[in-house]
């Protein structure tokens, strides 16, 4: 199922969080308390969990959960992060690690994890219920686990004895179904004991046996002797065995339960005797212990009760949402819209292709994605949205839904608000755009299907008549709900019936909800739901409510509700002006009318009918919600007269007539009174109205002619009538005013849905991704390119100082006059203004692509904690490491070259630098010693140090050494400058050979580090001092691609040395040169220099000129071992070359490390400094081994 | 209108079967290389030495940024070397077991059809006094031998290595 890449991808990224999940592993041992470093840690792995879980692999996920867990305990401070418990958690992190490369080499987990989970169980339980005893010791290996465990294996065997025995008493039938019971109790007992000691397998077990029991208990009493027999064998007696093999270390268990087990099936009386005896003294011996155990089980359970909740009850609050640091919220804000221009893809091709479930797989997953990613950090909107549409891409995927149009679209509009709400998080840490007006949509969506059936399927989503009409037959259920609601409350409010008003209301107000659900508007079954409850707190002290009790319920409930779906439905003109009048003719109430409450009735009835007729329309109802604006719906509306509106409706429901025609009547009343009021007469009024409740029995008069005319509102015509006092509605309230703010995105629903997204598309669209993945190999192709770019750029300048001769030489043959001549000036400058540009635009380019390939050096330091911690484990030594500079950049492969020699040279200063703390202590340092790396820039170059105040290198001990590996004799020893005998520790045997004496210093593996950072042109120095510490200085070029050079002439070639080897040249007198048994020296700094031929050495012909001339030009390169002097026979110069690899076969041996190509295509070697001197060395050895011979 | 010419095309290497083979020749002999395993053919390049390599390695040659080896196949296959050599080579770069390599020869033919059936395997004998293990195959063409070269074999990078670390080792010696 799950394809290759997105395995790849997986991995990679959990390598990565396994990366940063170690430094901070790291950190947090030194620091258990940091919740920083806590919640850093709990999002790696939260990561890794849901990666996992999504892929199906089932042990990472299951570990990371109970990693999860366990630091939840440390989050919430129940815990606290000691040494075992970080030991534990870098276990897991290198288990993790072991398994994600099995699931990549085989697609299977085959590590175990349960050591671990048995672990976490330990360390997550340890410290509560045994106290002090445990929390220091060690889980494993320490003493109070071994008596901890001593302790369980005790009580294993009495409750295993315990369990023998009644289950002997049972085969010989002695009341078998109290034994069940007791049996059954007994297994339980047990399993709470292998609950608290984390053994899940043994829990399993005791599963196991309880669900035999159980299935037992049931048919127990009628259960014959052959019933039993096997119920026992398929418990007790297996169950015993299985537990066994989990402890074959146990003995107690072992010969106890075997003798029983043995027995047992056979049920003698001599036996019987036995297992009582045996079980009695067992029982007598472990009781009190079992007594124990047992309420410690009960602690343990307690507590783990509470450590379940507690972090449960913490999740909401989320503090770690507000603490959600920049960098996280930066990384968020690019995943996810890398998934979301996925998704975006995928998503129009599903419009194409609604069925494809790979299709809906990556939705999902990439919903999924932002879903988990969101939720952690807190963004409740994108995580509530995203949680919905997940949903409902389930339904899709199980097929019980079509992804139509209109879902697709919902799932496009649903990704911009995605993007918006991102892009509003990184602008603000807010996410300010609404979802609800989605939310609605998906509920529509998700439900609609169902109810509507196969009608709606066809039509067209967003432009169909039929949307329309559904609307306005909500709105009219809704006007004629409102006013119902409305005028109960007016009896209510005059004092009558007050106990079934609130009955009354409370029916009404859920009628209502129950629409509104069915509608899918979420924002107006809350202000239901909160009527609901606040009337159905009110019902219970409502027949000793007074006046004032009732007047605020109805404040509270019916105004404000009111208010409230009026803010939802600010363009919906019947409602609005309904309300109004209602309301108006509320404070000027005294209108007698008690007719209201039957009119009432009756559209109450009819929304029932209404309601059963709906279902029909309603799939096109959510059409209507999902395309056209409000505006657009309204102004069809208005067009329609009443009469198509009838028309129209008549084949839906014929109850709608019923209301059309009603509607004539009441539509004339409600105009006038509407569009007088203004804000603050509309404010006032709801004051008064407020005061009017008070005196009961007012308004009666228009509740009926409101009610009616909701009932009318919804009919089309009329709510074109009204249209004009709507806009003043929503505004009326002073507490919805304050409300407003959270409503009003909500409350305009269709216009959101068509206006908004447009606009905030173009802006998320607009807001680039501001970081990409490429693969690494692309980038180095390019800076390949660009490297061949920088070298032709001399060819141009080449070409043009050939230019400028050929223009000398016309001239010369030619003579042209001045016009002539200033035409080829002319010309050979503009040529000479284009190579410049060209040149600077070409390093421009070379530095920005060398950029693209740079990597902060903390992607190396990182590695080092680890390594560090790792190496102190087993000793008594104590060191800070501390890092500068970690934001130098460097190539991304010389870092990948670096790795390997850090290692080393860490090592080395953890091992033999950095002393022991008595050491330490004794010499006055502070006990711990410091390591620190630190990186910057110096020119092209990046230089790494690594420096400890340890004891330093000794260097009596290397001349001591060297000595006895025949290295050097003393004499050349005592000329060596500390310099050179440093040096000498990166010689190749030198060190290995050294590990005999361990405490000799460093030199451990020297050569290779050396030889490794000269693979990358990069320089080595080592400065020490005795008892103040040892500084490394790795200098290394910026690229690798790109050289600086220094050109020679010799034998007629031209050749390439690299600059980082080059230590200085000179010209040299033959007069300079001395013999020294054949091979020719000279002195430089009075120190011995060994010349080499270049051509001898690469048997190049010798040119003759070179060899007449009584000078020579020497290049002295420092090489791995040690200095030597090329003589060469010309030097060319400085320049910055591109490295090309030779054919293998070509470049083995052959004391050239590649070639570049020059301006005018001709090809340079490189010379491989370090294999020339070896070379020369291996001559000269075997030239003095010939003539010793001859 | 493609279809009918396709068509012929096809028929007619269906009766024949011929190999297309790009012929060259060192001194009077005349060779055959798989026209598919030839990139291009160039002349007059300049080539690179390189220092203390077997002599059969002439050098590198810059191929558009590429630094590609080229061996002299006159050399490698120990064949008879004339009083004089025109300087003005051509050089075949092949791609032999992924490795682009150059190979120098007097002069390159045009390319040459020969049918499949009329290629034979290498004789025992030695054949222009070349060693059977390079030759893939004869066949007769126009009264000429043409020998068929194994460039695998010819350019097997662990003999050349093999050959490159005696000749150091002798080296020394031999001063």
């Amino acid at each position: 199922m799950t394809d290759n890449s997105l395995l790849e991808d997986f991995a990679d990224e959990t390598r990565e969080h396994l990366e940063e999940l170690e430094s901070s592993l790291l950190r947090l041992e030194s620091d258990p308390a940091d919740r920083e470093l806590l919640n850093t840690i709990f999002r790696s792995m939260h990561t890794i969990k849901g990666a996992s879980e999504y892929l199906g692999f089932e042990r990472i996920a299951r570990l990371t959960h109970r990693l999860e867990n366990l630091l939840d305990l440390f989050r919430d401070g129940s815990l606290r992060a000691d040494k075992v418990a970080v030991d534990l958690l870098i276990d897991a992190r290198d288990r993790i690690g072991d398994l994600i490369a099995q699931v990549e080499d085989s697609g299977q987990e085959s590590a175990e994890i349960d050591d671990l989970l048995e672990r976490v169980d330990a360390v997550a339980s340890g410290p509560a219920p045994t106290g002090g005893e445990a929390a220091p010791a060690t889980v494993y290996d320490g003493e109070a686990d071994a008596e901890l465990f001593g302790i369980f294996m005790e009580q294993l065997a009495a409750g295993l004895g315990q369990l023998i025995e009644t289950a002997v008493r049972m085969a010989r039938g002695e009341a078998v179904v109290e034994s069940v019971g007791a049996l059954t109790d007994q297994v339980d007992r047990l399993a709470a004991t292998a609950n608290y000691m984390g053994y899940d397998a043994l829990s399993a077990v005791y599963d196991d046996m309880l669900a035999v029991l159980v299935a037992f208990s049931s048919r127990s009493e009628t259960a014959g002797a052959d019933d039993i027999d096997a119920l026992l064998q398929s418990t007790v007696v297996s169950g015993v065995n299985r537990i066994q093999d989990l402890f074959p270390t146990a003995e107690a268990i072992k010969t106890i339960d075997t003798r029983i087990a043995v027995e047992m099936p056979d049920s003698e009386p001599a036996s019987q005797e036995n297992d009582d005896l045996m079980l009695d003294e067992e029982n007598q011996s472990a009781g009190a212990l079992t007594e124990e155990m047992e309420a410690d089980a009960h602690l343990s359970l307690e507590v783990e009760n509470d450590l379940d909740l507690e972090p449960e009850e913490e999740l909401p609050g989320k503090p770690v949402l507000q603490e959600a640091d920049d960098s996280l919220l930066e990384d968020f804000a690019d995943e996810t819209r890398e998934h979301l221009e996925e998704l975006e893809s995928s998503l129009l091709r599903l419009e194409s292709d609604p069925a494809d479930r790979e299709l809906l797989n990556t939705i999902f997953r990439s919903m999924h994605t932002i879903k988990g990613a969101s939720e952690y950090l807190g963004f409740e909107r994108i995580a509530r949205l995203t949680h919905r549409l997940e949903n409902l891409l389930d339904l899709f995927r199980d097929g019980s839904l079509r992804a139509d149009k209109v879902a697709v679209d919902l799932l496009i509009d649903a990704r911009d608000r995605i993007g918006d709400l991102i892009a509003q998080v990184e602008d603000s840490g807010q996410e300010s755009a609404e979802i609800d007006d989605l939310l609605e949509r998906v509920d529509a969506v998700a439900s609609g299907p169902a109810p509507t059936g196969g009608e709606a399927a066809p039509a067209t989503v967003y432009d169909g008549e039929a949307d329309a009409e559904l609307f306005g037959i909500f709105m009219e259920q809704l006007a004629a709900g409102l006013g119902q609601l409305i005028e109960t409350a007016v009896r209510m409010a005059r004092g009558e019936a007050v106990v079934e008003s609130v009955g009354a209301l409370t029916d009404q107000v859920d009628r209502l909800a129950a629409t509104a659900n069915y509608m899918g508007y979420d924002a107006l079954s809350a202000v239901y739901d909160d009527m609901l409850a606040v009337l159905v707190a009110f019902s219970s002290r409502s027949e000793t409510a007074g006046a004032d009790d009732i007047d605020a319920l109805l404040q509270s409930t019916v105004v404000s509700g009111v208010n409230r779906i009026q803010d939802l439905f600010p363009t919906a003109e019947a409602i609005a002006a309904i309300d109004m009048t209602v309301l108006a003719a509320a404070p000027a109430g005294c209108v007698p009318g008690n007719q209201s409450s039957e009119t009432g009735s009756s559209p109450t009835s009819d929304i029932a009918d209404l309601l059963a007729g709906l279902p029909a329309i309603a799939d096109d109802e959510r059409e209507s919600l999902l395309s056209k604006t409000l505006d657009e719906t309204f102004s069809s509306m208005r067009n329609s007269d009443a009469d198509d509106s009838g028309d129209a409706q008549i084949d839906g429901d014929p109850i709608a007539m019923q209301f059309s025609s009603e509607a004539d009547g009441s539509d004339f009343k409600l105009p006038p009174s509407g569009m007088k009021g203004d804000r603050d007469e509309a404010l006032a009024i709801l004051d008064d109205f407020g005061v009017d409740r008070n005196d009961a029995g007012e308004s009666p008069a228009w509740m009926p002619a409101g009610s009616e005319g909701d009932g009318d509102g919804d009919l089309w015509p009329e709510a074109a009538t009204i249209s004009i006092p709507e806009p003043q509605m929503p505004v009326i309230d002073p507490e919805t005013t304050a409300r407003a703010i959270d409503f009003s995105t909500p409350a305009t629903p269709q216009p959101t849905a068509a206006d908004e997204p447009e606009p905030e598309v173009f802006s998320a669209r607009s807001t680039i991704r501001k970081s990409i993945r490429v693969d690494a190999d692309k980038v180095d192709d390019l800076m390949n390119q660009v490297g061949e770019l920088v070298v032709n750029r001399s060819s141009f300048a080449q070409l043009f100082s050939e230019m400028r001769e050929l223009t000398h030489y016309l001239n010369h043959r030619f003579p042209m006059d001045k016009a002539d001549q200033r035409l080829v000036s002319g010309f050979s400058a503009r040529l000479n203004d284009a190579t410049t540009v060209l040149g600077r635009v070409s390093s421009e380019l070379q530095e920005q692509v060398m950029k693209v390939r740079m990597l902060p050096i903390s992607r190396l330091f990182n590695r080092y904690p680890r390594l560090v911690h790792d190496l102190l484990r087993e000793s008594d030594k104590k060191i800070q490491l501390q890092f500068r500079g970690e934001e130098t950049e460097l190539d991304r492969m010389v870092i990948e070259q670096l790795a390997d020699p850090m290692i080393h040279i860490i090592r080395n200063a953890v091992d033999h630098g950095i002393e022991s703390r008595d050491d330490r202590k004794r010499k006055g340092k502070p006990e711990s010693g410091v390591l620190l790396l630190e990186a910057y820039h110096e020119g092209s170059n990046v230089i790494i140090e690594v420096t400890d105040d340890g004891k330093g290198i000794d260097l009596s001990r290397i001349r001591q050494k060297a000595v006895e590996k025949q290295m050097a004799d003393r004499e050349t020893l005592e000329r060596m400058d500390q310099q050179a005998l440093i040096d000498m520790i990166m010689l190749p045997g030198f060190s290995t050979t050294d590990q005999v004496t361990h405490t000799s210093g460093r030199g451990v593996g020297m050569d290779v580090v050396k030889r490794n950072i000269e693979k990358i042109n990069g320089t080595l120095i080592v400065d020490t001092r005795q008892d103040v510490g040892t500084r490394i200085r790795i200098k290394i070029p910026l690229t690798l691609a790109i050289i600086p050079a220094l050109m020679i002439q010799c034998g007629g070639s031209h050749i390439t040395v690299p600059l980082s080897a080059v230590q200085e040249t000179f010209r040299l007198d033959r007069g300079e040169i001395f013999t020294v048994d054949g091979s020719e020296m000279m002195h430089l700094h009075d120190e011995p220099l060994s010349l080499v031929r270049l051509t001898d050495l690469l048997n190049m012909p010798v040119q003759p000129q070179a060899k007449s001339d009584g000078r020579f030009f020497v290049v002295v390169v420092k090489a791995a071992n040690g200095r030597t002097g090329f003589i060469v026979d010309k030097l060319l110069g400085r320049q910055e070359v591109v490295i090309k690899p030779l054919e293998d076969y070509l470049q083995e041996n052959s004391g050239f490390s590649g070639a570049t190509i020059l301006g005018d295509g001709s090809i340079s070697l490189i010379l491989n400094v370090d294999e020339l001197v070896v070379m020369a060395k291996e001559r000269e050895s075997e030239r003095r081994l010939a003539a010793a011979v001859l | 209108m493609n279809e009918p010419f396709a068509q012929t095309n096809r028929e007619s290497t269906e009766t024949i079967a011929s190999k297309q083979l790009v012929g060259f020749f060192i001194g009077e002999e005349m060779f055959g290389v798989d026209i598919l395993t030839v990139q291009e053919i160039i002349r007059d390049t300049p080539i690179t030495p390189i220092p203390d390599a077997p002599d059969f390695l002439e050098g590198v040659i810059n191929l558009r940024g590429s630094i590609i080896p080229v061996i002299d196949l006159r050399k490698r296959l120990k064949l008879v070397q004339p009083a004089h050599l025109d300087p003005d080579v051509w050089i075949i770069i092949l791609t032999v077991e992924g490795r682009v390599t150059g190979f120098v020869v007097d002069r390159v033919t045009k390319v040459l059809n020969v049918p499949e059936n009329s290629i034979k395997p290498p004789p025992d004998i030695v054949v222009a006094g070349l060693k059977s293990q390079y030759i893939q195959g004869v066949c007769k063409l126009d009264q000429r031998l043409l020998i068929l070269l194994e460039f695998s074999r010819i350019l097997m990078v662990d003999e050349i290595k093999k050959l490159k670390s005696m000749k150091r080792s002798k080296v020394p010696a031999s001063i």
